[in-house]
């Protein structure tokens, strides 16, 4: 028993009452969690009263929570150069004080003993402190030798200045193209999904449509755990007595489907088939929205002879004579649900009078069929005429707090530019160089290598065509992330005219074969702006000193390219000879901002958003002046100056609501890929997963997250609070499947696929519940990585693979 | 540091006793529970170390079922000792 120290400080008055204060919060958060858990309620806790307290000394500022795509808002309370409370905002329209356990613990996050603080070179097989002006000298070295052979890796979690320094960086200055994110592996289908049905990406909702939907769909979505505070706005509608009817279409029962009147319960792939069986139904049924479809859609059907996101165009009658064969029993049969839950479905979407919001995230994205499916929800709501009115739209999710305003929006992806423009288009191109002043042709027009294609040929040796020989890692965490790590990350340590660059707070599995680590800055340690996943972009400023000697990426890319400026090389002058980051102050004069010492005398972040602003227009996606988005908890695009006042944009395509649709036209779906104003209908038919159980590996296995940690668990893990209440990874397993590998929970199980084997302990009735022949396993844990045994098949559109569906086996380990 | 706590009693807990421990400790502020049995509570240590203790030692009362942590505050120095 741990008893009271005898020798304790004794405190001051004034720390005193500050103690007693935050007990007093401390205290009541316990109890409104504890009365929440009565009534079953979700662990999302109110806003601390801390944040009115100034007698304290605590400095507080506003951030967006730097774990998951809901883009919370939290106040960070600073005390003495160190971050020593978070509270909700209750501001900040998206959760209106309220933050999930991750987000009350996020000041943690800077915390952890083995922060990075040094850079580090390996020197055979150890590493060697070394100055950030060697570090810079060491990646310049790499570069200038192949820069058609180098390849920049990031993510949804860069700052969209970040993101857009890396850019500019290669695809303004290197040109070769390979920067790719890793929210490849989470929303790309989502991009092409949406590219497919409305010739531009993101939602034409928002999170408001939570807040007025009758119907609420999850396609495959688990929002209890992963985006706990969206989720609640809709169960605390119901706690108010508010009728609203949940349904969860999932391949294992999660804590989502516990609050939903409806489960769905599927094989892999099946989402395909529902998908056609309610469009079926209201075809059949003569329900579908003739006076909408006519009016604003087209129909589409995969070119199989010329695979691409336009399709081939199909009349009505075509669309409705592929839909025959998807009658109810047929959907039972390939998608294992039962027939009348799809003839319920095919009514509510039937019924004009219901406003119905569908919710996906990782279970329709990472699918070897991910655009697909996309595009089959969008096109029941279309079909339906279920859009355009607050609650009726389908909204896709993500998982990274700027996999949107990052990834998508700044285009930090191997074929985009910034804005929505490709770099295969000579017209975006020549756009690119004017805005970034380079010289006509600097673009390259070639798409770089995607993530799979990217980390595939980092482990080909340099002499069987494994043309990347160096990749920099910015802000994320490929050695656990990657799937079938085997292939695509493990072969790197022994090729040794490979060299691993990467940027990071906290050793990884990443770093365990990195050949030079640089220590990162990270969250209110820099400025910084995410984009959320209903388009709304935030915005904060550094409230902390970083740890050591860390450093803004931001920074670290600058002072590479300067560095390489500097050596002569071409790509890093602009038309006039100037730097590419040619930042100025007030007075017009440079900033030498590649210089640590100088970077913060300037503010880079705005110099290089008001710079990117300018490509928002192309595609109608507008942002404001960077100073609008100091003084909002975020806004969401387009942001357009109506009377002085910027205003933001809650539903696109909608007469009165979006700015850009012309009076009259009711819905406009002004970027179609058809020229014509109209979204597109698609048909796709169902297929098989990639992989599919055998009697050699007779189960599925499927990968996700837990409430608790967010993507691979380097800053969650490092949590106390929420590493002790979620340790390890487990192996979740239906009773019966474990009974007759006489398996009981606490067991250590061997989990083997075709590429690898890990070991875990089984819980069995545990979080979630799994189907018979279904097992799941989250990839949190660093110990124990799943992706050793996940496939690396993917869409053929957006490349993104399918972590959801391989073929396992299992075995009791021995020695038990 | 001071942490709240969520205390869940396993069905046949002997909760007075568990109840009367938990506030004779000096370190511990015991809330109200609430009727699903869920009992919050606040500690306080001054490094992370005793706090790790002082929590398991409460998850190791018996009748005690499961301690979860609602929130943390730490101060400057202590938050990674
Ligand atoms: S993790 Fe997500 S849901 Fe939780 S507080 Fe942060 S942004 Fe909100």
């Amino acid at each position: 028993m741990t008893t009271a120290c005898s020798d304790r400080r004794i405190p001051d008055n004034s720390t005193l009452a500050r103690r007693q204060f935050i007990k007093a919060s401390a205290m009541a958060m316990a109890t409104t969690m504890a009365a929440g858990k009565a009534t079953g309620a979700l662990p999302i806790l109110p806003a601390a009263t801390v944040v009115s307290e100034t007698s304290l000394d605590v400095v507080w500022n506003k951030a967006p929570c730097r774990f998951c795509g809901t883009g919370c808002h939290v106040q960070v309370g600073v005390q003495n150069g160190r971050v020593v409370a978070i509270a909700g905002d209750r501001d900040a329209e998206v959760n209106k004080g309220l933050l999930c356990v991750k987000g009350y613990h996020v000041g943690g996050i800077l915390y952890g003993q083995d922060r990075l603080t040094h850079p580090l070179l390996k020197v055979g097989d150890h590493y060697r402190k070394i100055t950030w002006d060697e570090a810079i000298d060491v990646i310049a070295d790499r570069i200038m030798a192949a820069p058609s052979r180098f390849a920049f890796y990031g993510s949804g979690q860069w700052t969209i200045p970040e993101g857009y320094a890396a850019q500019k960086f290669m695809k303004g200055g290197l040109g070769n193209n390979h920067i790719d994110p890793n929210a490849r592996l989470c929303m790309a289908s989502a991009v092409t999904g949406f590219l497919a049905t409305y010739g531009v990406d993101e939602p034409a909702g928002c999170y408001d449509d939570l807040d007025h939907c009758d119907v609420l769909i999850m396609w495959g979505n688990n929002p209890a755990e992963m985006h706990p505070v969206l989720f609640s706005r809709v169960t605390d509608r119901r706690l108010r007595g508010e009728q609203v009817l949940m349904i969860d279409i999932g391949t294992r029962r999660t804590r989502t489907t516990e609050k939903c009147q409806h489960y769905l319960e599927m094989k892999g792939h099946g989402d395909l088939a529902i998908a056609n069986g309610i469009a079926h139904q209201l075809i059949k049924n003569k329900t579908y929205n003739r006076q909408f479809v006519e009016k604003y859609c087209n129909f589409k059907a995969p070119d199989d002879a010329n695979p691409n996101l336009h399709g081939r165009t199909i009349t009505f009658e075509e669309y409705q004579k592929l839909l025959e064969p998807y009658t109810p029993e047929y959907v039972q049969q390939v998608a294992g649900v039962h027939a009348e839950q799809i003839v319920m479905l095919g009514e509510l979407f039937g019924n004009p009078n219901l406003r119905i919001t569908s919710l996906w995230c990782m279970g329709m994205n990472q699918h070897t069929r991910g655009t697909a499916i996309n595009n089959l929800v969008h096109g029941i709501h279309l079909l339906s005429g279920h859009f355009g009115r607050p609650g009726d739209a389908p909204t896709s999710l993500t998982g990274q707090p700027s996999a949107c305003g990052t990834v998508r929006e700044v285009g930090t992806l191997a074929h985009g530019l910034p804005g929505g423009l490709v770099v295969s288009n000579p017209q975006h191109r020549a756009e690119a160089e004017r805005i970034w002043n380079l010289p006509a042709g600097r673009i390259n027009p070639n798409p770089g290598y995607h993530t799979v294609l990217m980390w595939e040929k980092f482990c080909t040796p340099s002499d069987q065509g494994g043309d990347i020989d160096t990749i920099w890692v910015q802000v994320t965490n490929p050695g656990q992330s990657l799937p079938n790590l085997n292939k695509l990350f493990r072969p790197k340590a022994d090729l040794k005219e490979k060299f691993l660059i990467v940027s990071e707070v906290y050793p990884t599995a990443t770093t365990q074969l990195a050949d030079l680590i640089l220590p990162s800055a990270m969250w209110v340690e820099k400025n910084g702006m995410f984009g959320n996943s209903e388009r709304r972009t935030q915005q904060w400023f550094k409230m902390v000193e970083p740890a050591g000697e860390a450093r803004d990426d931001c920074w670290q890319t600058i002072a590479v390219a300067r560095r390489l400026f500097d050596r002569g090389l071409d790509g890093m002058k602009d038309r006039d000879g100037r730097f590419i980051f040619d930042v100025r102050d007030q007075d017009g004069n440079v900033v030498a901002v590649w210089d640590w010492e100088h970077y913060y005398n300037v503010n880079v972040d705005e110099f290089l958003f008001n710079e990117y602003r300018a490509f928002s227009r192309f595609k109608h996606k507008d942002l404001a002046p960077y100073a609008e988005y100091v003084k909002a908890r975020g806004l969401r695009w387009p942001v357009l100056e109506v009377d002085g006042h910027w205003r933001e944009t809650k539903f696109r395509f909608v007469e009165g609501a979006d700015p850009y649709v012309a009076t009259g036209k009711g819905i406009q779906f002004y970027h179609s890929s058809t020229n014509d104003d109209r979204a597109q209908i698609w048909f796709h038919p169902w297929e098989p997963p990639a992989e599919t159980p055998c009697d050699e590996f007779p189960l599925y296995l499927t990968t996700g997250r837990v409430l608790e940690h967010w993507h691979t668990g380097t800053m969650t893990r490092r949590i106390p609070q929420l590493s002790r209440a979620m340790p390890g990874a487990y192996l979740e397993i239906h009773p019966e499947d474990a009974r007759q590998a006489g398996i009981s929970s606490g067991d250590m199980v061997d989990v083997e696929s075709r590429r690898g084997t890990i070991r875990l302990p089984a819980w069995i009735s545990g979080r979630g519940y799994p189907p018979q022949g279904t097992v799941f396993v989250p990839f949190f844990d660093e110990m124990h990585l799943i992706n050793d045994l996940t496939l690396d098949a993917h869409d053929p559109f957006s490349k993104e693979p399918d972590y959801k569906k391989s073929a396992v086996r299992i075995k009791k380990a021995s020695g038990q | 540091m001071i942490s709240s706590l969520l205390v869940q009693f396993s069905p046949h807990a002997d909760q007075a006793s568990v109840l009367q421990m938990l506030a004779d400790h000096p370190q511990i502020d015991v809330g109200t529970q609430v009727p699903s049995g869920t009992l919050p509570v606040v500690i306080e240590a001054e490094h992370r170390g005793e706090l790790n203790g002082l929590h398991d030692w409460i998850a190791s009362l018996p009748g005690v079922a499961a301690v979860e942590v609602v929130m943390v505050y730490f101060d400057s120095q202590n938050a990674t000792q």
